[in-house]
């Protein structure tokens, strides 16, 4: 059953891969593995979306994998017929130096560990942890197990506890593969879990790979796949390393925008966003701030362009996030305390220090190292130094805005929580700060001075 | 060599080392939390088939109770997890707290069935199951 999911998989996987060429049609073996790695989310993305559709208008039939299959085939089309001038098939030369061997040699180990722990939690916890049996899995099996009537899935009767107001992105990829295969299998969620560790942690690797260089590629991996973010918690099929993904996704195709100056790469940002809010509910706030960051970012150019290039993309994904929410989803539970109890945990400021505290006792201590990550970031920025381009200063502006905006929103939730507020921190803290760290990795490391240039290594 | 370059090959060589370590240490504290074959979610799926097969209808809403419901004590972690763990198992029938729904799942221990069969006598008819599971019909409307 896993290589019948992951065949399943497949022609929404290369169908994100042809959408995205077809936006930006970069050549190259680098520009080729970023490619292949947004084309994953983006491909699973767009499938979780469109079955969305599907469910809505023929709740009865179960041929939503032709559907892809369709659109697949058509993509490819366009792909053969634009590209059959240029099509040429050769292998990259590649050479690596002394330091690259040592990285990548460091890095093989580090997968080959990872792999396994992901191996262990998948034939350990094959239902995933408390949050993924609990809202996603469960989601899937309300679809999948009920498919005329899936609409129940968000029954106001559902206790508020299962959170069926959370957008459908993994439930419905689940289910669908479900339909497609005839039966339910633990292994489906397992692949598509698979499937985002695997775009999360290449699409890091690759596009520092492509706009820095190898070496830089590899320490930032090092540091992903040295902690247990992606072997273990990644593989705990919860929508946290999914959301990371399209949060790492729209920061690199920002920043690839600004560093290529192709309007396709905004149109994809914006469309990673859409998934991102169709992922989990920060995703919306992150679809939020990403407006207002983007704006500011590019205020000196066109920000109005920029807007509209992104709004593009944005639109398929959030249209349908905005109908879930206002005409499906049962009420989220964030705001049931009242507006009046929300202001007033605002103003007490016991509440600010119990965040403020927790939360710097995670960014101090994150990693599973002992020592937190961000203070390892921030002596190897010292010791290696910054080396930012004035070029790419409204990327950089653009990522930073959106993850301290993001920042700030957690902020805020925290202090209007309905719940015992040590108990919400305790119980989330490390999966927010995981979404954030992600991108602010690829941030980090498009700042700092490559390792090659930095140890004269040619 | 000047210490700026000692350092950087210092924190590079630290990096390599320690993320292979605790890629390691990761491994090994994956594997210690507990034998493969142990999934309690897969174990609980178990005891739930029999109620499925016994109620009329494949969807729709049906009462949940537990011992707390009877001894009018807050609901521990346990509790809420059974509840959980029960609600995953037999999606897509919605759980409801309290027994207000024609078919009702208990989970009892068995004195806390003594105390509720006492005071709730005639109102429903009780089929046991297995792992303190009773399926309740309500008999009254």
């Amino acid at each position: 059953m896993t290589w019948l999911s992951i065949l399943v998989f497949l022609p929404s996987v290369w169908t994100g891969i042809l959408m995205v060429h077809l936006l930006w049609p970069e050549r190259g073996w680098k520009a080729v593995w970023v490619k292949v790695f947004l084309g994953i989310g983006l491909g699973l993305g767009q499938a979780s979306l469109l079955d969305f559709i599907y469910m809505l208008l023929f709740s009865n039939e179960s041929g939503f994998l032709f559907v892809q299959l369709a659109l697949f085939a058509g993509l490819l089309a366009a792909f053969i017929l634009r590209e059959r001038k240029n099509l040429r098939f050769s292998l990259p030369r590649i050479q690596f130096n002394r330091l690259q061997v040592i990285l990548l040699a460091g890095l093989a180990v580090v997968t080959v560990l990872s792999v396994l722990s992901a191996v262990n939690v998948w034939l350990r916890e094959p239902h995933g942890a408390w949050d993924a049996w609990m809202m996603f899995n469960r989601a899937a099996r309300f679809i999948y197990r009920d498919q005329p009537g899936w609409l129940g899935s968000f029954s106001h009767q559902i206790d508020p506890f299962f959170h069926a107001d959370y957008p459908l992105q993994l439930g419905m990829n689940i289910a669908w593969v479900w339909q497609a295969l005839g039966q339910e299998t633990q292994r489906t969620p397992i692949v598509l879990s698979g499937l985002y560790m695997l775009a999360c942690a290449g699409l890091l690797g690759a596009s520092l790979n492509l706009t820095k260089s190898l070496g830089q590629a590899g320490v930032s991996l090092l540091l992903l796949l040295g902690s247990s973010l992606i072997g273990n918690e990644g593989a705990a099929q919860k929508a946290d390393l999914p959301l990371a993904s399209f949060f790492l996704s729209t920061a690199v195709l920002i920043y690839l925008y600004v560093y290529f100056k192709k309007p396709g790469l905004l149109v994809l940002a914006g469309f990673m966003a859409g998934l991102a809010a169709w992922t989990k509910n920060e995703g919306s706030l992150f679809v939020l701030v990403t407006l207002p960051a983007l704006f500011i970012a590019f205020f000196r150019g066109h920000p109005w362009r920029v807007l509209g290039w992104y709004l593009l993309g944005l639109a398929f994904p959030l249209a349908i996030v905005l109908y879930f929410k206002e005409f499906l989803a049962p009420p989220s539970d964030v705001m049931s305390g009242g507006i009046i109890h929300s202001i007033q945990q605002v103003l007490d400021w016991s509440r600010h220090v119990m965040i403020l505290k927790s939360a710097g006792a995670d960014l101090l201590s994150f990693g599973g190292w002992g020592i937190g990550f961000i203070p390892i970031l921030l002596v190897y920025g010292l010791i290696f130094k910054l080396a930012p381009s004035s070029g790419l200063r409204p990327a950089y502006f653009a990522i930073a805005l959106i993850l301290a905006l993001q920042a700030i929103g957690y902020y805020g939730i925290y202090l209007i929580t309905p719940y015992d507020l040590q108990w919400h921190i305790d119980f989330s803290i490390g999966r927010l700060v995981l979404q954030l760290y992600i991108p602010f990795l690829f941030l980090f490391f498009t700042i700092v001075s490559d390792v090659e240039t930095v140890l004269a290594v040619k | 060599m000047n210490i700026r370059r000692i350092l950087q090959r210092v924190i590079l060589a630290g990096i390599i080392v320690a993320s292979i370590y605790f890629g390691f240490q990761n491994l090994r504290a994956a594997i210690a939390v507990g034998n493969l074959k142990d999934d309690p979610v897969t174990a609980w799926e178990v005891r739930f088939q029999p109620v499925k097969k016994l109620l009329p209808f494949k969807r729709g809403a049906i009462g949940f109770l537990q011992n707390s419901d009877v001894l009018g004590t807050v609901s521990d972690n346990n509790e809420q997890g059974e509840y959980t763990l029960t609600q995953y198992a037999m999606s897509p029938i919605i759980l409801v707290r309290g027994d207000n729904q024609e078919w009702t799942l208990a989970e009892f221990n068995s004195s806390v069935y003594q105390t509720w069969s006492q005071s709730n006598h005639g109102q429903f008819r009780v089929i046991p199951l297995k792992y303190n599971l009773y399926l309740l019909h309500r008999l009254t409307p």
